[in-house]
């Protein structure tokens, strides 16, 4: 049997469970991840990581 | 018809037993192994045969659960963690533990192979990957350099889930998947590169297995395994890296689907049709159990960071839970850098944990946990940046679940995080996944867990 075949009939997602983002953190959370990146680099390059 | 998945992972192995028609799991077990302890920061072993021994509980729980039907036992498959080395002598026995994925102290061995060609950039060209010290070809330069002896009397270099293969069949092989893992394999021809196998030693490649495709089955149970287990005559799949089985089991097995599997670690990974190469080689290319390739970036602090800020606390998932969902998005400033056991991305591997901005307003437990679960996730997010950048395009992010503490860290990573695209507004469901192989198969529990917005 073709491995599409088998993954079609037998992998399914609970749809129940989808969840979308959220609009209003993704400011925060897109200036978090530049903080966390530009932190670990100064650590990095200054011998702390 | 009935087949037995079995999934070899950090510090678990799992089994279940589906009916192949209805798809139906008949039964479910698992047994943990350990670690080795008392090693030096950054070694990280475990013993081959503790896999095998749990394995080996986890097979007899399944089939006693299914009574007489074990006779309908047709196929076995095999998914194990990646990158680990097991080295075997002339009695197929191992020579010493096995080094594992998240064993870092093969730093200096990556760095000696990222030059081995004469540059990281030549590396790439030649294999697809630069070397990270998870990756298995820093271990064996490392015992060859640190245990001489041991190197000596290793005939036969396998990969965890090819050393359960060979307890389960007798048959030593690698498939092109979790062979990729090693750092040695050129990825867009699927042989090995032979200068880099040489740089290590000149007759490394002798102690390899031959070097099959994923489709291709490992062998037959054997016999003395049957009459233990009181079954017939049973297929065992080539089987394959967790992550590449992971994709299957999570229908990653065409363009468009991005999946996400957390554990001990964190991945995030998707099928390519031909191989995505990262010139900063921060996303890995592999090859997949489907015979194409794996674009995969990781993260090696996930559930091993919940789990050490949870027995510093003295907390149950459900306080970790609520105590960060008494904070807010950001952590009123906090940052914490989850870097425990060093990291692969960013490529730290003797990183350590960082919390940044403490102050008066913020020295608590509910912003010290928020900003843990914000640094772990901020961490996938960065890995899934670099996959985007490099092409990687997908409506829909799927995740795979496993034991039930990581099921916990992914609900409260997803659901409480806020994080743009990993919240859940319904908690989290479950329901079976599967992942096949052609000629066997291999089970996990699937879930979806959110929709992913293209940055």
């Amino acid at each position: 049997m073709p491995l599409e075949k088998i993954v079609k009939s037998a992998v399914k997602t609970d749809r129940k469970t989808r969840a979308e983002p959220r609009k209003e953190n993704e400011t925060i959370y897109a200036e978090l991840r530049g903080r966390h990146a530009d932190l670990t680099q100064k650590l990095a390059s200054s011998g702390y990581l | 018809m009935l087949c037995l998945g079995l999934d070899s992972g950090t510090t678990t192995c799992k089994g279940l037993v589906l009916e192949v028609n209805s798809g139906k799991a008949l039964a479910q077990a698992s047994a943990p192994h350990s670690f080795i302890e008392g090693l030096p920061r950054g070694h990280v072993e475990q013993d081959p045969q503790t896999w095998c021994d749990a394995a080996e509980r986890v097979i007899q729980s399944c089939l006693e659960k299914i009574g007489e039907r074990r006779n309908e036992v047709v196929a076995f498959g095999m998914s194990g963690q990646q990158h680990g080395l097991v080295t075997l002598d002339h009695r197929n026995q191992p020579v010493r533990p096995a080094k594992l994925w998240c064993d870092t102290s093969t730093a200096p061995e990556a760095e000696k192979l990222n030059r081995a060609l004469g540059n990281v950039d030549e590396l790439i060209r030649r294999t697809g990957n630069a070397m990270v010290p998870g990756y298995t070809a820093p271990k064996i330069l490392w015992l060859k350099e640190n245990e001489p002896k041991n190197f000596t009397h290793t005939r036969t270099i396998l990969l965890p889930h090819d050393f359960l293969n060979f307890w389960l069949t007798g048959e030593r092989q690698m498939e092109y998947g979790d062979a990729s893992g090693t750092g040695l394999l050129d990825v867009q021809s699927r042989t090995w590169c032979a200068p880099l196998a040489e740089f290590i030693d000149k007759d490394l490649l002798a102690k390899f297995p031959p070097l099959r495709s994923s489709t291709r089955p490992a062998g037959l149970l054997r016999s003395t395994l049957r009459e233990k287990f009181q079954l017939g005559d049973v297929l065992v799949s080539a089987g394959g890296g967790d992550n590449m089985l992971g994709a299957i089991g999570t229908g990653n097995i065409a363009t468009g689907r991005l999946s996400m599997s957390l554990g001990t670690s964190g991945t995030l990974y998707a099928f390519t049709e031909t191989p995505m190469i990262d010139p900063r080689g921060e996303i890995s290319a592999f090859c997949d159990s489907t015979d194409h390739w794996l674009a995969l970036a990781c993260t090696m602090n996930v559930a091993s960071a919940v789990d050490r800020v949870r027995d510093l606390f003295g907390w149950e998932m459900n306080a970790l839970e609520k105590n960060v969902a008494r904070s807010q998005p950001g952590a009123n400033g906090l940052m914490f850098l989850p870097y425990f056991d060093g990291e692969r991305l960013p490529n730290l591997p003797n990183g350590c944990g960082v919390i940044h901005g403490l102050n008066s307003t913020n020295t608590n437990r509910q912003d010290i946990a928020r900003a843990l679960i914000e640094g772990i996730v901020v961490g996938l997010a960065q890995g899934m940046k670099r996959l985007v950048a490099l092409g990687i395009r997908a409506d829909e992010l799927v995740s795979p679940a496993a034991e039930p503490k990581v099921r916990l860290c992914a609900k409260s990573c997803l659901t409480s995080s806020g994080y743009q695209w990993w919240h859940s507004k319904r908690g989290r469901g479950r329901l079976w996944g599967q992942q096949f192989k052609r000629h066997g198969l291999m089970i996990k529990r699937g879930e979806i867990q959110c929709r992913w917005r293209r940055l």
